[in-house]
């Protein structure tokens, strides 16, 4: 007897699947969606608080930053940034759902977080832009 | 094997299909085989393979009732686990055995690592007096007629599950917690089965569902994990859970 493969943990497993152009559920992309997000979010974080700090107290330097922030690369990187703070949030939301009340259609929940995070962002582009 | 009851004479047309195909006796390496099966309407997979056995070509694989009831012919078709009866057959398909178990021959598997977990589980219920009397209210009925015993333990839900895939995650997988649901929701039953499910890793789940996507008999083992853990959580804030 022989085994066709070794065991995998869950990230290795869905990229694998991925990859192999495997068949795999919406829920499953949603779950990938929130990692990925999850991480960009942290990314950010760290990036927006060693940006301010490198500038604090510096008027001069914050005036040139903030300048610098109006490039429309700068506005259309925050519409996608909006998306995915909207995408991770609603997601965790239905995660917390799918939990509290099993049974809810989980796949018309996942399909409507995706639809709504982007109607979501629709709506901010007069104010981001 | 029964031998091949679909007219063939008059085939709609020639389909392809591969099978990844072991043998130990030749060599501890599989392979892929291709072969051309006449189709006709309403040919299943599990067809096209007895079609094959006629044809000599002995493929190994399981299979018992072919009307979707014993789950033996659970595999691999298109990378998707699914049924052989229960799925048509199409050009180009790929079947393979489940990747979780050892290799038998073909798409045979031993799957007793499954019944091994089975005991340690003790999916039966547990009871001090089995003589005692008790009724069964009508909504436990309604669950076991169309949740828990319609479960044909076919494992498509095991091999699908991305969570109970690692050695290291404790979750036993989505079949064996819909199992302690149905321990859970039998009157008889005395065992703390919400303890016994936690300590099997339902917070390891990550809710896609893949175990609903993939089962055969339209059941959604993820809610029943989703239960479990709504259960858990009330009972460690004091406000009920069994």
């Amino acid at each position: 007897m022989t085994s066709l493969g070794k065991r995998k943990t869950v990230t290795r497993r869905f990229i694998e699947r991925t990859l192999k152009g495997e068949w795999l559920g919406f829920e499953s992309h949603a779950w990938a969606a929130q990692r990925i997000t999850g991480f960009i979010i942290l990314g950010f974080l760290i990036v927006h608080l060693y940006t301010l700090s490198s500038i604090t107290g510096r008027k001069a330097a914050f005036e040139q930053v903030m300048k610098s922030m109006q490039g429309p690369i700068i506005k259309i990187g925050e519409l996608i940034l909006l998306w995915i703070l909207f995408l991770h949030s609603l997601n965790g939301f239905r995660l917390l759902l799918v939990n509290l009340m099993p049974g809810i259609n989980h796949k018309k929940l996942a399909y409507s977080v995706a639809i709504i995070s982007l109607i979501l962002v629709f709506i901010s582009i007069p104010t981001i832009l | 094997m029964t031998a091949y009851i679909l007219p063939i004479d008059e085939p709609e047309a020639i389909y392809t299909i591969r099978i990844k195909r072991f043998d130990p006796e030749r060599g501890a390496k599989h392979y892929w085989a291709t072969y051309k099966i006449p189709f006709v309407k309403t040919m299943t997979v599990i067809e096209a393979l007895e079609y094959l056995w006629d044809q000599g070509e002995y493929i190994s694989f399981r299979a018992n009732c072919r009307e979707f009831t014993c789950g033996s012919c659970a595999m691999l078709i298109n990378g998707k686990p699914c049924l052989a009866c229960n799925t048509l057959l199409e050009d180009n398909m790929t079947l393979e055995p489940l990747s979780r178990y050892p290799l038998i021959k073909d798409l045979v598997v031993d799957t007793s690592a499954v019944k091994d977990k089975i005991k340690d589980l003790k999916y039966w219920p547990e009871t001090d007096d089995r003589e005692r009397d008790f009724d069964v209210p009508t909504e436990v009925t309604e669950d076991f007629h169309k949740v828990y015993s319609r479960c044909i333990e076919c494992y498509c839900c095991l091999e699908a599950c991305p969570a109970s895939a690692s050695e290291e995650s404790k979750f036993a997988g989505p079949m064996h917690i819909l199992q302690l649901a149905r321990a859970d929701r039998h009157p008889l039953d005395t065992m703390d089965r919400i303890k016994q499910a936690s300590g099997r890793g339902i917070w390891a789940c990550i809710s896609c569902f893949e175990c609903a996507n993939v089962c055969p008999v339209e059941l959604s083992p993820g809610d029943e994990v989703a239960k479990f853990r709504k259960k858990k959580m009330l009972k460690f804030l004091g406000l009920g859970g069994d």
